[in-house]
């Protein structure tokens, strides 16, 4: 597997189907981007942000739930600062963004954490939490922020491990650099997220010819 | 995919989830799903600040300084504007009082009004100038009848000298470029008190300086120009009049030979303030341009 795998269905989604980045949704050569970006080519600028940006909000608001955009501002400051002297293609480049965004986050946290009185972002996930468990006889009309506050309600090593494989797009390797840990301790954490995170929507458990079918059908896409 | 602690969950079935392989057989319909919504298209609202990154990106050698270099921009043109109002008006004081200060007092108003008076000057930047300037014209024949510190700018340029000469924060009052006299002179307007000078400045001149509309009416600017004070240094016209005197291309010429009225002994520091923040992003988009052709 290559590592642009990783990032494709956002990729997809984002520049193929949103209105936004239609035009340009099948050039997305990532190198090329990058490229032209240290040019200064704002439209390669632009396609980078339409790209990385969302998988970070969503992220962030695993770790900052009521600050992400502020943070996700800062972090593209620092981006747009720093893009000169970065080095590597698009994989690298998300990875490098949510390295920025989690420190950014991190900083965050202790600063609010400092304060007494403030309330830990712990708690807002966690009543987050509860919310969602109404949603669970509906899990067809999940909505994105739902999800990601689902996501957000595990143990925070596990929230970042699936986040940052699936939504940011990392390889496990990549997801271990941002987090300062050996990719087994990711695919572990993850792997952990993933099954509490079945547990706690009840795994309906649905008859395993329908589950093929829908593979089948979106692997002929 | 027995009913183990979690069912239709294995190694490989997590494996290609993380991997955003949503289709992967053996993956509960329900993190399927979730996923999925974790990873949908982008909403508008998401990319809200997409502007603001490409301004950013536009500038970013600029961006970290942005705040500061405004300031510096405005410190810088008050500094220039202000640098030549006080060296004219020093030079106009001394004429004034060469040719005939003290027989005939209210020659000062006429030598106002020789000079046009005219409230031109900072356009915007010095507007306590232009309007006193303005303002006093009309007020001239009330013979003003203290011209006598008339090597002392108005109020508002000790105020605007200040502002333009201090490094940063009030700490630098002590070091600014103004002479000590001016210095005690401002003191003195503000009512003797050192730590009053800012206040006292501020209400003089409004603080953001910029819009003229801002400022003080030529009303208000005027009003520290009460006779009671007779040691306020208030001979505006010659200081309104050698403003206007000089057409404004001039004041940004006398820049870099900088004219010294102030004792410059004392106060290289000021001017390197002044530029240091500018050179900063200069040297960085040096920088920058050096790396990407490295990068090409």
């Amino acid at each position: 597997m290559t590592r642009g795998e990783y990032g494709q269905s956002l990729d997809l989604v984002v520049c193929g189907l949103s209105t936004a980045g239609a035009t340009h949704g099948d050039r997305l050569e990532s190198d090329d981007l990058i490229a032209a970006a240290q040019r200064g080519d704002e439209e390669a600028f632009r396609l980078l942000y339409r790209e990385v940006q969302p998988r970070l909000l969503r992220y962030l608001r695993t770790l900052v739930p009521c600050d992400a955009e502020d943070v996700a501002a800062d972090v593209w400051l620092e981006i747009a600062r720093g893009i000169q002297g970065f080095r590597g293609d698009v994989d690298d480049f998300r990875g490098w963004a949510a390295t920025i965004a989690r420190h950014r986050a991190l900083d965050l946290l202790r600063r609010v954490r400092r304060r007494p009185g403030v309330d830990i972002p712990v708690e807002e996930l966690t009543q987050l939490a509860a919310a969602d468990d109404t949603a669970g006889g509906a899990l067809d009309a999940l909505s994105t922020d739902t999800a990601v506050a689902l996501i957000a309600t595990l143990p925070r090593d596990q929230a970042e491990a699936v986040m940052l494989r699936v939504v940011v797009g990392l390889s496990a390797e990549a997801a271990g650099e941002v987090l300062g840990k050996r990719p087994g301790a990711i695919r572990t954490a993850a792997h952990r997220g993933l099954r509490r995170l079945a547990e706690r929507l009840g795994h309906p458990d649905r008859p395993a010819g329908r589950r093929r079918e829908t593979t089948v059908r979106l692997r002929k896409r | 995919m027995g009913r183990g602690a979690v069912p239709g969950l294995d190694a490989s079935a997590a494996e290609s989830l993380l991997r955003g392989d949503l289709g992967h057989a053996g993956a509960p319909d329900v993190l399927v799903h979730l996923l999925t919504a974790a990873t949908a298209p982008a909403r508008p609202h998401e990319l809200d600040g997409e502007e603001a990154a490409l301004a950013a990106f536009r500038a970013p050698a600029l961006a970290p300084g942005h705040p500061s270099r405004r300031r510096t921009l405005v410190t810088r043109l008050l500094t220039v504007k202000v640098t030549a109002a006080f060296a004219l008006t020093a030079a106009g004081g001394v004429a004034l009082a060469a040719v005939d200060a003290l027989p005939r007092i209210p020659g000062v108003s006429s030598l106002g009004s020789r000079f046009g008076g005219r409230a031109t000057s900072g356009a915007g930047l010095a507007p306590g100038a232009t309007t006193s300037g303005a303002g006093r014209q009309s007020a001239s024949p009330r013979s003003t009848p203290t011209p006598l510190p008339s090597t002392h700018p108005s109020p508002e340029n000790l105020c605007l000298l200040l502002l333009a000469d201090r490094p940063t924060g009030p700490a630098g009052i002590g070091s600014s470029g103004l002479d000590s006299q001016a210095l005690a002179t401002l003191i003195a307007l503000a009512g003797g008190d050192p730590a009053a000078v800012g206040p006292y400045c501020s209400r003089l001149l409004g603080v953001p300086v910029r819009p003229a509309s801002q400022l003080p009416s030529p009303a208000s600017a005027a009003t520290p120009a009460n006779p009671a004070s007779p040691t306020a240094p208030l001979s505006p016209q010659p200081r309104s009049a050698s403003l206007s005197a000089r057409p404004s291309p001039s004041a940004s010429k006398s820049h870099s030979p900088r004219p010294s009225p102030v004792p410059t002994s004392s106060q290289p520091d000021p001017n390197a303030a002044d530029r240091s923040p500018s050179s900063t992003p200069a040297t960085r988009s040096a920088t920058v341009s050096s790396s990407r052709g490295g990068h090409r």
